[in-house]
């Protein structure tokens, strides 16, 4: 309270920075005795400190400043009214009964600006009190704001007095029916249908928008029957209703000649102006369509740019694919237009995918046929969906492109095919001097390749490598090796571990531990490396010592938390920590002293994850001490502890 | 040799941010700088900070998380986070329309009010500076509206940004060919001494310029900052949520003096987040007044 005694007299100086700052701290520090002062200050023709009242006033609100702020919607001054309007809209909920007097006031202005702070209030109070304004009030601008408020409250309670509204002047059922579609109460469709014959030609838009919005399946069959008679705007928008509420696959469920019928009417509303109608025919024609839906969806498609219209271009696509392999979707990946020519390979894309049994029959026919046709970046997406849907069939086309392609993204689809895929030893030496491309990228799909090859001739090609002048073709056969886990690569493994690289030793620590599953003496050949003078080597094998942890382990673990290296440390720490090896709690207690506190927060961690009573009872210290974030480390770890033995 | 053939050593090996993790990220960013990361960014922050992890050898991201609390690294990381986050992405003469609306419109009129007081001093902030090309160019622009006079006033602009990186190549003043893309040729002869592949500040624009390291979320640092005639602050923002946005703005309006201008990136707005500047229209520009 002292504060706010500070703060009044600031709020009364001459200097407008004074004030300014002064109903600044008002607000920081909840002065609600100053409250009158910074309504009078939110008055002042001064932005700077209107805008400095107006956030203390939001942030000390209560009745009092409800009380303060009401009067203000009566100056004279628009930017009083609408800055206290703003206010009473955040604020207002905390004193309702205030406001809904306001909609009894003599002045309609008065009546309207309650009507609308009370649609912020989302209280059920304010439904009652909105319903009366919105059937009793004499002044209709009243009306349609009770009738907008009760949208923005969108409670249920609201839909009676709304539907009896709907007898009102047009300019209130404007409002009523956004209520509507916003509330969406079922009792509520037959009220707009009843309206529907005799609404102007805007309302009766509006009204078929609101039942499309609210989903309500009754409303179809006289949606479907008021179709017929209707002009070609007003029947775009009831079919995009139809769709909204049936959703596109219910559609194939209607006769075969209202689905006809309705076919056709979903091919003009594909040619509206509107994108929300265009939409609703895509969603339809995807499941009542054929070739000229097809066309028609590509038209719009190629229309679209490809990075602002992302979403609607990945709905185009889906709907394409859900329609089938059309005579318009294989023209259109041979279009000089390239959008065009991605989209059609997109939905060929999710055809193939879904093609029987994995196989990609037919798509990837013609595919295959056009490959050679067609424009670059469509080349790449072309290998990309063969690659992952093709069999067995396209072999030969990706040995051709082998053979006679020269981009990096294409080499890559067709590595992986006869790869990974298909394993393909006759490809293994056209695939080799992919190794020594000019991008790693594709250098790492061949060798991904290889590796997924395997074989004699593969690993003689590989041994040979590794013994290259070249360091790159003795790191790629060096991992390679390891990755093929073959025990008898071992040999050249050892060799690697001495290399003068520190970057090829450190692959073939990785590469021996990969031989940890089939051989049981790995380890004889890494722990030495535990003293290589490149860290980054020692690292690799403290790692791999955690993940292929075994008990005898542990005394190297231990010795590597006095490496000189934070992270040697840290991932000794952390592997004694996984594998609960409660004999290393007395060294990790030691490294609560280190310098640097993330060695101590992993410390902290593994103690947490081993438990026992020495590590219990070290971290109930830890939660004792000055340091915030150590306490609230020590607090995770012994709820780690407490849960572990509750299970 | 750590590079040699890394994608290869790296093979297989991708990392995810889990939903806690950028929870915990997001915030704590938030908490340093002001800078709000939205949900439909997160794939942006674990592709852009993936290297940062692969580079410290971290296991996941809440061992970053970690890092940026607990490492005795963790300042350097942090101005390491803050590079990665913000795109620092700018030239010499950014948006010609906009400075055109400054050089004719708004720098003449607050020396001409100078002029008619019996005042020679002249104060601009750059808050949000990069690599120092806005600040630079503000300074040409006040040479070629003072030109000779220009030695009998007292100028200073003050350009600020949160990287202590970007900070350090400001000061030094050296940019290529790209920074001056948008630059009119005349001034790059005027103003740069070239080797032909370098371009390099002529020691007279530097003297007017004074970089300092700032964080737009604390509030005491924002108030020493001496009150400025003119505030550039553009494209800085939008990195921030509404929240931020108002509690910058409003500094800004402190640190202006009467009738001071604030100027913003041509796609930002104050739209909801200040009424206390006045908005002013010109063609190719808005530019914000406080009142005087």
């Amino acid at each position: 309270m002292s504060d706010c005694k500070e703060y009044l007299p600031l709020l009364e100086s001459d200097d407008m920075e004074i004030v300014r700052e002064g109903a600044f701290k008002a607000g920081e520090n909840n002065c609600t005795e100053a409250v009158p002062r910074l309504a009078e200050l939110l008055a002042m023709n001064h932005l700077g400190i209107q805008e400095a009242a107006e956030s203390s006033l939001r942030k000390i609100g209560g009745k009092e400043t409800i009380a303060a702020v009401m009067p203000l919607l009566r100056s004279d001054d628009a930017p009083v009214r609408n800055l206290s309007m703003d206010i009473l809209r955040e604020i207002g909920h905390q004193d309702v009964s205030a406001l809904i007097g306001l909609l009894h006031d003599e002045d309609p202005d008065m009546r309207i600006f309650a009507s609308d702070i009370l649609g912020s209030s989302d209280n059920r109070l304010a439904v009652e009190a909105l319903c009366e304004a919105l059937l009793k009030d004499p002044e209709v601008n009243v009306r349609y704001q009770a009738a907008v408020s009760l949208g923005d409250l969108g409670m249920g309670e609201a839909a009676g007095c709304l539907n009896k509204a709907m007898e009102d002047d047009e300019w209130v059922q404007y409002s009523v029916i956004e209520a509507l579609t916003k509330i969406k109460h079922s009792s509520s469709v037959d009220a707009l249908v009843k309206a529907l014959d005799r609404a102007s030609d805007l309302v009766a838009s509006m009204i078929i928008d609101a039942l499309g919005e609210m989903g309500n399946v009754k409303a179809v069959t006289m949606l479907l029957r008021r179709m017929e008679t209707s002009p070609t705007a007003l029947r775009n928008k009831i079919a995009k209703a139809v769709v909204n509420i049936l959703g596109g696959k219910s559609l194939t469920l209607l006769t075969k000649d209202e689905r006809e019928n309705f076919r056709q009417y979903l091919l003009v509303a594909l040619k509206d102006e509107d994108v929300d109608i265009q939409d609703a025919a895509i969603r339809g024609l995807a499941y009542v369509g054929g070739e000229h839906a097809s066309q028609g969806i590509l038209e719009i498609a190629s229309a679209l740019d490809q990075d602002h219209d992302q979403e609607r271009l990945a709905d185009i696509i889906a709907n394409l694919a859900r329609i089938g392999l059309t005579e318009a979707l294989k023209q259109s990946i041979a279009s000089d237009d390239q959008n065009l020519a991605r989209v059609a390979v997109q939905a060929l894309a999710m055809i193939a995918e879904r093609g029987d049994g994995g196989t990609c029959s037919e798509v990837c026919l013609v595919l295959v046929d056009r490959f050679w046709n067609l424009g670059l970046p469509v080349q790449r997406q072309v290998v990309g969906v063969l690659a992952s849907s093709a069999s067995e069939k396209a072999n030969d086309f990706f040995v051709d492109i082998l053979d006679r392609h020269d981009d990096g993204t294409v080499l890559k689809g067709a590595v992986r095919f006869l790869g990974v895929k298909m394993r393909n030893q006759d490809v293994v030496d056209k695939i080799f001097p992919l190794l020594d491309h000019q991008y790693d990228d594709v250098k790492e799909a061949a060798l991904e390749a290889l590796i997924a090859i395997n074989g004699d001739e593969v690993r003689r090609r590989f041994v040979d490598m590794s013994t290259s002048e070249d360091p790159i073709h003795r790191l790629m056969a060096v991992f390679a090796l390891g990755k093929i886990g073959q025990p008898g690569n071992l040999e050249q493994l050892k060799i690697a571990l001495e290399d003068e690289i520190p970057d090829i030793r450190k692959v073939a620590v990785e590469a021996v531990a990969e031989l940890c599953g089939e051989s049981g003496d790995w380890s004889t050949h890494v722990l030495p490396k535990l003293s290589d003078e490149n860290k980054d080597v020692r690292l690799t094998v403290i790692e791999i010592l955690g993940r292929c942890y075994e008990k005898e382990f542990l005394p190297h673990l231990l010795h590597a938390l006095e490496d000189e290296d934070d992270w040697v440390r840290i991932r000794a720490i952390d592997a004694i920590g996984e594998h609960r090896a409660e004999e290393g709690v007395p060294n990790l207690l030691e490294l609560l002293e280190n310098p640097n506190q993330f060695v101590v927060m992993k410390v902290i961690e593994a103690l947490g994850n081993i438990g026992g009573t020495v590590a219990f009872r070290s971290l109930l210290e830890i939660s004792d001490s000055d340091e915030y974030e150590l306490v609230r480390a020590a607090e995770d770890a012994i709820a780690k502890i407490q849960e572990s033995q509750e299970k | 040799m750590s590079s040699l053939f890394s994608k290869t050593i790296s093979l297989g090996k991708e990392l995810k941010i889990s939903d806690s993790e950028f929870r915990d990220l997001r915030d704590f960013i938030y908490s340093q700088c002001g800078i709000y990361i939205a949900d439909n960014r997160k794939y942006l922050l674990e592709n852009r900070l993936a290297n940062r992890l692969k580079r410290l050898n971290l296991k996941d991201f809440g061992e970053y998380y970690y890092f940026l609390q607990y490492d005795s690294g963790k300042t350097q990381e942090l101005s390491r986070l803050f590079e990665v986050i913000t795109t620092n992405e700018t030239s010499f003469y950014r948006n010609p329309p906009q400075l055109k609306v400054f050089q004719e419109n708004i720098l003449m009129n607050v020396i001409n009010e100078q002029r008619k007081n019996g005042k020679t001093s002249l104060r601009i902030w750059s808050a949000g500076c990069s690599t120092g090309e806005e600040p630079y160019t503000l300074a040409m622009i006040v040479h070629e509206a003072l030109k000779s006079e220009i030695s009998a006033w007292d100028i200073k602009i003050t350009a600020n940004d949160l990287s202590a990186r970007v900070l350090d190549s400001a000061r030094k003043g050296m940019y290529s060919e790209y920074s001056l893309r948008t630059t009119p040729p005349e001034i790059i002869q005027k103003y740069f001494d070239s080797d032909g592949r370098n371009y390099k500040i002529r020691p007279e624009l530097k003297s007017l310029v004074s970089f300092g390291q700032i964080n737009l979320k604390d509030k005491a640092q924002l108030k020493r900052v001496e009150r400025s005639d003119i505030v550039f602050c553009r494209n800085v923002i939008i990195y921030f949520d509404d929240e931020m946005k108002k509690q910058v703005i409003s500094a800004f309006y402190d640190n202006l003096l009467s009738g001071g201008y604030l100027i913003i990136g041509h796609s930002e707005s104050l739209h909801n987040i200040s009424r206390t500047f006045k908005p002013i229209h010109y063609p190719g520009a808005i530019i914000y007044q406080k009142e005087g």
